[in-house]
């Protein structure tokens, strides 16, 4: 039988980690190149690194969510969740009836959109 | 982390400028690959996929809307045109974004997290607040149907699949659908975001020169129209040459006026918006009038120190057997006198050869009141130059039999509405109010359960004293006219009533309206 330690367990989660950054990495230069130029691939990475913590206090742990709460990061800025001027953020995610994380992300997103829709 | 290298963060992305609608296009896109490149597993999860495992695991991830292209999905709930057919020529980038938001057919796209074939299937979700059509109205027209139907496709080998022209909703305003997106496998449905169904009519404003009170504007009717979600945009406006009055005896007649105005028409440039461009046409009077008529009054005392006699016309109408008192036909059309001629028969005379003329400065209209000096509906004749006696007067004059609010034009893409009743300007909440009726009239009100149109409307009549189909709504039924009856409710009553809005009978059926076919020009 196979025995995974501790130890070899936290290496794994680092890893899974470290290869969830990067992934994130290049899906920000992709898609806001604009925002991943104005921020340095180390400030980006701090940024993925707030955003997992961030999220993770919502339950929000899967990395496609994640990935969707850091663009959401990226669009309206790091402490969007906790930020009067987008209520609507925080309100949705301290919304009771989004039991399903991924559900609640998709409303948030919804939301996110919506927003900018109204400024075009 | 850093407190400081945070607060860093958020002043560099504040500074960062980039437009709206760029962003949004990349939210939709990054949406897109955090849906097809990121998986379920925790990001610093205990277990990694694994590569082994067999297609059981796949699952759908979306079911969308397209929105222009095979790749650009609907990011938010959004209108849709139910009217105007998928063409290019509609995406106005104000109101009509893209393609995909044309047509009574829906296209869609359905992804999964990996590729491969796999099954799945798809239901439309009506809102519980859709307008129900009838069996019968199913039965007339087949643009009153959605697909409710479950259909069941496979994915192509990357995982998705576009489903071109198998979806479609209703020809109904207000309406909102998604879809429902369920995979083989037993993931949990996907859902699409909402379309809601709207109608779009282009209108080109057609003016007479020389008006002085055309409405300032149409704010009223196009609110109306949209909260059926029947969205009116102006086309602009031409200007046309004057006519004083557009009546039903050339030259001034319809005909006339239909040639004048698509003289303009044709010149204005919008015809390119066929068939769902309606003409409203801004004319000065609209009246009919009833010429020829004849005014008796007996037993009159004539002669030197006589006082004058004064005859009221009254008689049917010609649409309307009721008898009235009628005004006179004066000062309407220029070259187009109300009087005719007056003579004066003494008892015992014999008809046809004692009768004597009364000249016509002898015979005055009296008005109604100093502000319209016009308008009058008696006629005071001097009879003091006549020789003693008694006898009869007959006045054979022109009188007004109506004055129309505005036309519909059967048959083609044109209404009217006037800017002068009864010699006095209307102002702009009146024409707006006309404008409403007559549309109500082009798009198909009021709904007769005849042909394409939705089931006939409980407060529908016809005739009655008015001219073609019209709602009586606030009205008992049984009433054998309706000619200058007050206390309507609709708008789309047969006369002029001060009501802009359609009655509660009135708009499920404009709610309900097809009118996809739209309108050819006049």
């Amino acid at each position: 039988m196979l025995v995974i330690r501790d130890k070899q367990k936290r290496a794994f989660r680092a890893h899974l980690s470290k290869r969830f950054e990067n992934k994130m990495i290049v899906h920000i230069e992709k898609f806001y190149p604009d925002h991943y130029a104005a921020l340095s691939q180390e400030n980006t990475r701090e940024l993925i690194k707030y955003g997992i913590e961030s999220a993770a206090h919502y339950d929000i742990v899967s990395e496609r969510d994640v990935c969707k709460f850091i663009d959401l990061m990226i669009v309206f800025g790091p402490d969007f969740d906790k930020n009067p001027d987008s209520k609507w953020a925080s309100d949705i995610l301290t919304d009771a009836t989004h039991t399903h994380p991924g559900v609640k992300v998709d409303a948030l997103y919804d939301a996110g959109m919506v927003e900018i829709k109204a400024s075009l | 982390m850093v407190f400081g290298i945070i607060l860093a963060i958020t002043a560099i992305i504040a500074a960062v400028t980039v437009s709206a609608i760029v962003i949004y296009n990349a939210m939709v896109r990054s949406r897109q690959d955090a849906d097809e490149n990121f998986s379920n597993n925790d990001v610093a999860g205990e277990v990694e996929p694994c590569p082994q495992k067999s297609q059981e695991d796949a699952n759908i991830i979306s079911i969308e809307y397209l929105n222009g292209d095979d790749t650009t999905e609907l990011g938010t709930d959004d209108k849709h045109f139910v009217n105007l057919p998928r063409d290019a020529k509609w995406v106005d980038g104000t109101h009509v974004m893209n393609i995909d938001r044309l047509g009574q057919k829906t296209r869609f796209k359905v992804r999964f997290n990996k590729p491969g074939q796999h099954g799945f299937k798809v239901i439309q979700n009506p809102d519980a607040d859709n307008i129900e059509y009838s069996d019968a109205e199913k039965g007339r027209n087949d643009n009153f149907k959605f697909m409710g139907d479950e259909k069941s496709y496979t994915t192509k080998g990357d995982g998705t699949k576009i489903v071109e022209a198998d979806f479609f909703i209703s020809s109904a305003g207000k309406d909102k659908y998604s879809l429902v997106g369920r995979d083989d496998y037993g993931t949990p449905d996907v859902n699409s975001h909402t379309i809601e169904s709207h109608r779009l009519i282009y209108y080109l404003e057609i003016k007479m020169r020389g008006l002085t009170s055309i409405a300032t504007g149409l704010g009223t009717f196009e609110a109306e129209y949209a909260k059926h979600h029947i969205t009116m945009v102006s086309a602009g406006s031409v200007e046309m040459d004057h006519m004083p009055n557009v009546g039903n005896i050339a030259p001034n007649d319809s005909d006339n006026f239909k040639i004048k105005a698509r003289t303009v028409y044709d010149g204005s440039g919008q015809s390119i918006k066929e068939p769902y461009l309606v003409a409203i046409g801004y004319t000065d009077h609209l009246g009919v009038k009833n010429p020829n008529r004849t005014v008796l009054k007996a037993n009159v005392e004539v002669g030197p120190g006589k006082p004058a006699v004064d005859l009221v016309p009254r008689g049917a109408g010609l649409t309307s057997a009721a008898e009235k008192d009628r005004y006179l036909w004066k000062n309407i059309v220029p070259g187009e006198k109300w009087f005719i001629s007056a003579q004066f028969l003494p008892d015992g005379g014999t008809v046809g050869a004692d009768e004597v003329n009364i000249p016509e400065p002898d015979c005055e209209a009296i008005p109604v009141n100093e502000a319209t000096p016009d308008r009058c509906k008696k006629v005071r004749v001097k009879v003091s130059d006549l020789a003693a006696g008694t006898g009869t007067i007959t006045l054979k004059i022109n009188w007004v039999d109506r004055m129309r609010g505005g036309l519909s034009f059967g048959g083609g893409n044109l209404i009217c509405v006037c800017t002068r009743s009864w010699w006095r300007n209307k102002s702009t909440d009146s024409q707006n109010e006309t404008i409403i009726h007559e549309m109500g009239h082009k798009i198909g009100m009021v709904a007769d359960g005849t042909g394409k149109l939705p089931d006939k409307v409980a407060t529908h009549y016809t005739g009655k004293g008015h001219v073609g189909g019209h709602c009586h709504n606030g009205l008992s039924a049984e009433l054998a006219s309706y000619s200058g009856v007050h206390g309507s409710t609709c708008t789309i009553f047969g006369a002029t009533n001060g009501v802009a809005v359609f009655c509660d009978n009135c708009k499920p059926a404009v709610r309900k309206m097809d009118v996809s076919e739209g309108w050819s020009a006049f």
